[in-house]
């Protein structure tokens, strides 16, 4: 969706069109969602949190600023509800999502998450601090550029190549056993 | 003892993370959840001056009766076509308070 072409769904939704905000839903919601996902490691949570920031975009809507991005916006508020979500539960992450009837919820790399390898990968970034983390994620996994990637979690540039060398370094240390898996 | 891993012996571990799908369905259900949208030149005076936060609803007598005195007061001439037209309102707001746009007014939440 180019800029003019967001824009024009944000004005119309801000006035109650649904369907404006259906396709906006429909073009931001996976990348949300992954984001989460990675994230929380959970389903559930990820889709409540791709839920609520989606809640939450639809009522600042009306009172958008039209040189805002909504993407870097969704992404930031989701980015904010995974920190609280992970501050309120520390539970073991990367916890088998229930398995589901129809399998539609199954991630799709499972047959590859049987393998020790990516377990141990999974675990280790697991492992790392919440910002770090969502660093990687954004550049590493989501492909986004570390500046973009800071827009996203509201940091400096400086601060999130910061955070992605401490992750890469940690990461590296941690996975060098599996070298020879490689 | 072990070489160290290397940058791109870590990029291809992370290359072998795939992302999951959006669950079916998960779309639908943010819609259905999404809060009527009222539109109109009451609700955007509501909004305005706060009424909304203390959970009067936008149509109510009280609404009514602070929009009447705006009107009154602030946004005549332009009044008339404010209630037919929110941007007018905005307009009118403007000249009223020589703000070029009441969304300059609000922070947006995150």
């Amino acid at each position: 969706m180019t800029h003019d072409e967001e824009a024009d769904q944000i004005a119309r939704a801000a006035k109650g069109d649904r369907m404006a905000m259906h396709r906006l839903v429909t073009d931001y919601s996976p990348a949300v969602y992954r984001l989460a996902f990675r994230m929380l490691s959970r389903v559930e949570d990820a889709e409540d949190v791709t839920q609520e920031a989606f809640l939450r975009a639809w009522k600042v809507l009306p009172k958008w600023k039209p040189d805002a991005k909504l993407s870097t916006w969704l992404h930031r508020v989701a980015l904010n509800l995974c920190y609280d979500r992970l501050r309120k539960t520390r539970e073991p992450l990367f916890s088998e999502p229930p398995e589901q009837a129809d399998g539609a919820h199954k991630r799709p790399d499972a047959r590859l998450q049987q393998t020790q390898v990516k377990r141990a990968v999974e675990t280790a970034i697991e492992a790392l601090p919440d910002r770090q983390r969502a660093a990687l994620t954004l550049t590493a996994l989501e492909g986004h550029s570390n500046k973009l990637a800071a827009e996203m979690m509201d940091i400096s540039l400086q601060a999130i190549e910061s955070l992605l060398a401490r992750a890469r370094r940690s990461l590296k240390t941690e996975l060098t056993p599996l070298k020879d898996s490689l | 003892m072990k070489p160290d891993m290397t940058d791109k012996d870590l990029d291809q571990l992370l290359s072998e993370l795939s992302a999951p799908d959006l669950p079916k369905g998960l779309a639908t259900s943010i819609m259905a959840r999404l809060p009527e949208r009222k539109s109109g030149w009451r609700t955007y005076i509501t909004e305005l001056l706060g009424l909304d936060g203390l959970g009067l609803p936008a149509g109510g007598a009280l609404a009514s009766l602070v929009f009447g005195v705006i009107a009154g007061y602030m946004f005549v001439p332009a009044a008339t076509d404010a209630a037919v037209n929110p941007d007018e309102a905005e307009i009118a707001y403007a000249a009223a308070f020589g703000t070029e746009s009441w969304l300059d007014l609000t922070e947006e939440a995150s």
